[in-house]
């Protein structure tokens, strides 16, 4: 019986079309970049959709039937990724989008409209799918960026080549958590139950500096006949190693023992009660089971699991198979072949001595200039420090209320002695916006030169909006999507991806109190529009002295004048 | 001490046409103003039809079963169906009966000596053998032993038998079907679903494409657990316990979610963990069951990898499962024959839908006033009725692949005008917005006005009480006296 399960799984684990990998790579001093890779294929099919599912998930291929989608990209980030420290973004920022969550797919119809409405329909149902909001992305939020964006699907579904129309929507503002993450597991074969997606839980993965999740579903066409859906799965992470640590032994932050100090005691000053405090240690130690809080539960019997680790030499590697399994030495990479639970443990006595990082191209900063609540600017500085030049294209997206002005947009080059010029940029595509119904979109190409710096800047204009489309915490501002920059060679291929910060853009707001004042404003001015006007042709007129003698014989007057009188009689009297 | 000059009588009733005619500007040109803009827009529905319908329309269903008589006349079938007709009017059902055709089920009757039927297990054939002076009773009474069933859920639709809860799935034109193997653990399970579902499934889908369009889906899942392990532990085995049953499907693991707004049935090979012990149904032969109004499980131990001919006997307990879920009568098992049955059940819990939904619309318009009713909306009902008549129609005729398609059109219309848009979006205007609108113009103007009324009632009171003073005063007096003397009336101390 266990024979022939064995003999089975060794077919099956051939033929079937799943892999996973998990690449860990220790970044400068003590952080640690964790990337997970799933690819799943579906079975081949023709001209109808695919009906039969394996290791594709069903609710993915229904989404994708019900849309007409060829290819879905989904990113969810959170975080700061430090190129100057840590490079060029992991996959060089294939995988990985702004701040918030990011969509872009090209849907076939043989129209824009068509195309649109089912756009709308698809990201209502990822958003179902996912629990994230991704029905916010209405037409106020979709762009159609042209050149930013290559497609990844080969081939062409022989029997009708319809058009694909892009569409792109980004919402930076939108939290991502586990919730997001417990979906993404359930699309895989293994559903964290084991293999390398047993290591992913919410609680250590949404703790790190920088996280990034990333759907991406595109379709493959080898010949006429058989096409088939790739679904790429990736979760990255860049985890603060002696933070983890730390929290393991605390999960509540204590001060720390004075034993546990490190002092420098090679200060005059250094005694028992006076310390220099020494950074984090250079001598690591650390487990998998220490950094995610469990060891990887054996292999996935679908498909081929395989971890990856990244150090130099001076790394001392070693695995342990099992819970009583013995600690021996590994290889850098493995192959996850059997059920045992597998722990890896890395040490090194110098932990600065890292895998070379290779630098971005370019680096690029955003932030806002000027100020005050009526207009602004935005600036981007972008940097090349490598000794080549380096063209790119530069896509923003801006909203429909902060009103851009084309016409300032400026680009200044410096280069490294501190002698400005006037740069140049191509603009490939612009598309003015539409109040409420679509935003500010443009995409440049600029080359900057060896060693210089430049920076991008324009002018715009902040609008009042209507009352209702403030957000409850209406001085909190509005989140601007990032811009996308996006390095191409002489070829014209994407050789790099990556993005800016998402800004949050204070608008003037108004005085929320506005409807209890038009009211109480309303109501005044009727009253003594109307009131005065009826008044004056229902009342007689007298003369002064008429009025007050009139108004004297009134009861209460009559009261009042009693009392008076007696008053005035009680002082004579007293007089 | 000021003396005040009495005003003229024209001036003071002057004031009071004057606020007279303020009024009435409100009244007569404001009132209908406002009532004309801030109406809402109500196209007039049939609303007595709609009621007809749905209180009716199951004394309206005449069900005709297209029977194809051979071996016997015409004038001996005439008696069979008016002999069938009688006796199930003594029974009080007028619903149901028979209808000569030229297409529908064959029956062949011919002469023995012993009242005998056969129905055939794959077909529509039914052979009747009796003797001949008996013929026609004998046929009517094998007729109507073989359509009990149906009969019995035909009741059960139109309300007059009140039975065990349904197993049935809700009614629609589309049906997804979706076949799922899920495996408790972790080793890789496969089946080859694609071929077999060609051979033993596809026949039986082509003849239900008639009564409603269905969707194939399959799927292989792993390291499906079940919500709760079974506690009964027999013989190295695991029991399920029929409460063991109403927990097995664990919708928030397994992926059982669909995008789609159509109901979905689901039918699950499930392969219990290969590693841990094996499972059984308790009181069931093949392991499985069917859970009502959503799909069926098959439990199979122990096997990895399912063939082709593997897969024809669990097929085959899917496709029963399936009619059953689709409310198609147990017996006749022949397929045609319950798939025939399955067709005038579906035209009429279509219809019952339909005219339920048109009530419901009716009696909503009626008692919210406040609520738009569109055009789109009349429009719908109106075809929707339409739909109904022809649907009645083509039910009395025996046409049951027409009946299904017009009661699900007509469905479908009413369905959609009760779910207009529009209609929802008034119902919600909050008052509090109404009031924030109309007090500040509203509120100062009618105070004033009141006070107005209150001022001039006021002061015809005071003139009538002076009047009486006047004439009290010149009571005793001439008539020429009366005009000489003047009458002063003093208010307080004071002459005015």
């Amino acid at each position: 019986m266990k024979l022939s399960i064995l003999l089975c799984l060794a077919l099956v684990a051939c033929v079937l079309g799943y892999s996973e990998n998990l690449s860990l790579r220790p970044l400068s001093q003590k952080y640690l970049h964790a990337s997970f890779e799933f690819e799943a294929e579906s079975e081949p099919f023709n001209t109808h959709p695919v009906a039969h599912h394996d290791e594709f998930p069903r609710i993915l291929s229904q989404i994708i039937t019900q849309s007409d989608a060829r290819e879905i990209h989904l990113r969810f980030a959170q975080g700061f990724w430090d190129a100057e420290e840590w490079g060029v973004l992991p996959h060089n920022g294939a995988f990985a989008g702004g701040t918030g969550i990011e969509a872009w797919a090209w849907i076939e119809a043989s129209s824009k409209q068509e195309a649109k409405k089912k756009w709308f329909g698809l990201v209502n149902s990822l958003s179902g799918l996912f629990c994230a909001s991704l029905n916010f992305i209405d037409s106020a939020h979709t762009v159609e960026p042209q050149f930013t964006f290559k497609q990844s699907s080969t081939g062409s579904n022989g029997a009708n080549e319809t058009t694909a129309y892009l569409f792109s929507g980004a919402l930076p503002a939108e939290p991502v958590c586990t919730e997001n993450l417990t979906p993404f597991i359930r699309l895989l074969p293994c559903k964290g139950k084991a293999g390398i997606s047993s290591l992913l839980d919410g609680h250590k993965i949404f703790d790190s500096q920088w996280q990034g999740m990333a759907i991406d579903v595109h379709r493959e066409c080898t010949d006429e006949e058989a096409c088939k859906m790739v679904l790429k799965q990736t979760v990255d992470a860049v985890v603060d190693v002696p933070r983890q640590l730390r929290r393991n032994k605390h999960p509540i932050p204590v001060p720390l023992y004075g034993t546990d100090f490190r002092c420098d005691t090679s200060k005059p000053y250094a005694n028992d009660y006076i310390c220099f405090p020494l950074g984090d240690p250079t001598e690591v130690s650390w487990s998998i089971r220490e950094i995610f809080g469990r060891p990887i539960e054996g292999a996935c019997r679908i498909g081929q699991g395989s971890v990856n680790l990244d150090v130099p030499d001076g790394w001392k590697l070693q695995s342990k198979s099992g819970e009583d399994g013995e600690i021996l030495d590994t290889y850098p990479t493995l192959s996850l072949a059997n059920t045992d639970s597998l722990d890896i443990i890395l040490s090194s006595d110098n932990a600065t001595h890292v895998s070379p990082v290779s630098s971005p191209p370019v680096f690029a900063q955003r932030s806002f200039s000027g100020h005050g609540q009526q207009r602004g600017g935005v600036r981007t500085a972008f940097t090349n420090p490598s000794s080549e030049p380096v063209t790119f294209i530069y896509s923003e997206t801006l909203p429909w209320f902060m009103r851009f002005y084309f016409h300032t947009m400026k680009l200044k080059n410096v280069d490294e002695f501190g002698e400005e010029s006037e740069g140049t940029f191509e603009v490939l595509q612009y598309s003015k916006s539409v109040d409420r119904k679509k935003p500010t979109h443009f995409e440049l190409k600029m080359t900057i030169p060896a060693r210089y710096s430049a920076t991008l800047g324009y002018d715009f204009d902040k609008s009042m909006l209507y009352l209702a489309e403030y957000p409850p915490d209406a001085n909190h501002g509005f989140s601007i999507p990032p811009g996308v920059l996006t390095v191409v060679d002489s070829n014209g291929t994407h050789t790099m991806s990556t993005r800016t910060t998402a800004l949050i853009l204070s608008l003037p707001t108004p005085d929320f109190s506005m409807p209890y004042n038009v009211i109480i404003l309303t109501s005044t001015v009727i009253a003594l529009a109307f009131g005065s006007v009826f008044s004056l042709l229902l009342k007689r007129v007298l003369s002064q002295e008429q009025a007050d003698y009139l108004s004297s014989q009134t009861p209460l007057k009559k009261l009042l004048a009693k009392f008076k009188r007696k008053k005035v009689t009680k002082e004579k009297k007293n007089q | 001490m000021v003396l005040i000059p009495k005003e003229p009588k024209e001036h003071v009733e002057r004031r009071a046409n004057i606020l007279v005619a303020y009024i009435l500007t409100f009244v007569l040109l404001g009132m209908p103003l406002w009532l004309y803009t801030t109406s809402v827009e109500r196209s007039p529905l049939p609303h007595d039809e709609m009621a007809y319908y749905d209180s009716t329309v199951t004394s309206e269903l005449h069900i005709k079963v297209p029977v194809v008589f051979s071996g016997i006349d015409s004038d001996t079938a005439k008696d069979i169906e008016a002999e069938l007709a009688q006796q199930l009017a003594s029974q009080n059902i007028y619903g149901w009966g028979i209808i000569p055709s030229t297409e529908g089920v064959q029956i062949h009757i011919a002469e023995a000596d012993t009242p005998t039927y056969t129905v055939d297990t794959q077909g529509q054939d039914i052979k009747i053998t009796s003797p001949k002076n008996d013929l026609v009773k004998a046929t009517v009474a094998s007729i109507l032993s073989v359509y009990k069933p149906e009969i019995q859920d035909f009741l059960r639709l139109v309300g007059r038998n009140k039975s065990k809860d349904d197993l049935a799935v809700i009614y629609s034109p589309q049906y997804y079907i979706t076949f799922s193997l899920f495996h408790g653990g972790g080793v890789p399970v496969s089946w080859d679903i694609q071929p077999a579902l060609k051979e033993y499934f596809d026949p039986l889908l082509n003849e239900l494409q008639h009564v409603a369009t269905f969707n194939v889906d399959t799927q292989v899942e792993h390291h499906a657990e079940l919500s709760r392990k079974p506690e009964e532990i027999v013989d190295n085995q695991y029991v399920l316990t029929p409460g063991d049953l109403s927990t097995f499907i664990n919708s928030a693991s397994w992926g059982l979610s669909s995008v789609h707004k159509d109901p979905t049935l689901h039918f699950i090979l499930y392969v219990p963990d290969i590693e841990d012990l094996p499972m059984h149904i308790q009181g069931s032969e093949s392991d499985s069951f069917v859970v009502p109004q959503w799909g069926g499980v098959k439990l199979i131990n122990g096997q990895t990898h399912f063939t082709k001919e593997q897969l024809k006997p669990i097929l085959e307990t899917f496709s029963a499962q399936l009619l059953t879920l689709l409310g198609a009568p147990a017996e006749p098992s022949s397929p045609a024959m319950r798939i025939s049955a399955l067709s005038r059940l579906f035209a009429v819990k279509a219809l019952l839908i339909s005219s339920q939904t048109l009530g419901s619309l009716s009696r909503l318009t009626k008692s919210l006033p406040s609520i738009a009713v569109p055009i789109s909306t009349m429009n719908g009902v109106q075809k929707a009725i339409e739909d109904l008549k022809t649907s009645i129609e083509s039910l009395e005729l025996g046409k049951n692949w027409k009946a299904v398609y017009f009661a699900a059109e007509s469905m479908k219309k009413a369905q959609e005008g009760f779910f207009e848009k529009m209609m929802v979006q008034q119902m919600y205007f909050p008052d509090e917005h109404k009031v924030a609108v109309y007090l500040p113009l509203l509120g100062p103007i009618f105070v004033v006005i009141l006070t107005g009324f209150g001022r001039v009632l006021r002061e015809r009171k005071a003139r009538i009480g002076e009047e009486e003073a006047a004439q009290e005063a010149l009571k005793g007096l001439s008539e020429e006296d009366r005009k000489k003397k003047k009458v002063t009336v003093v208010a307080g101390d004071v002459p005015i």
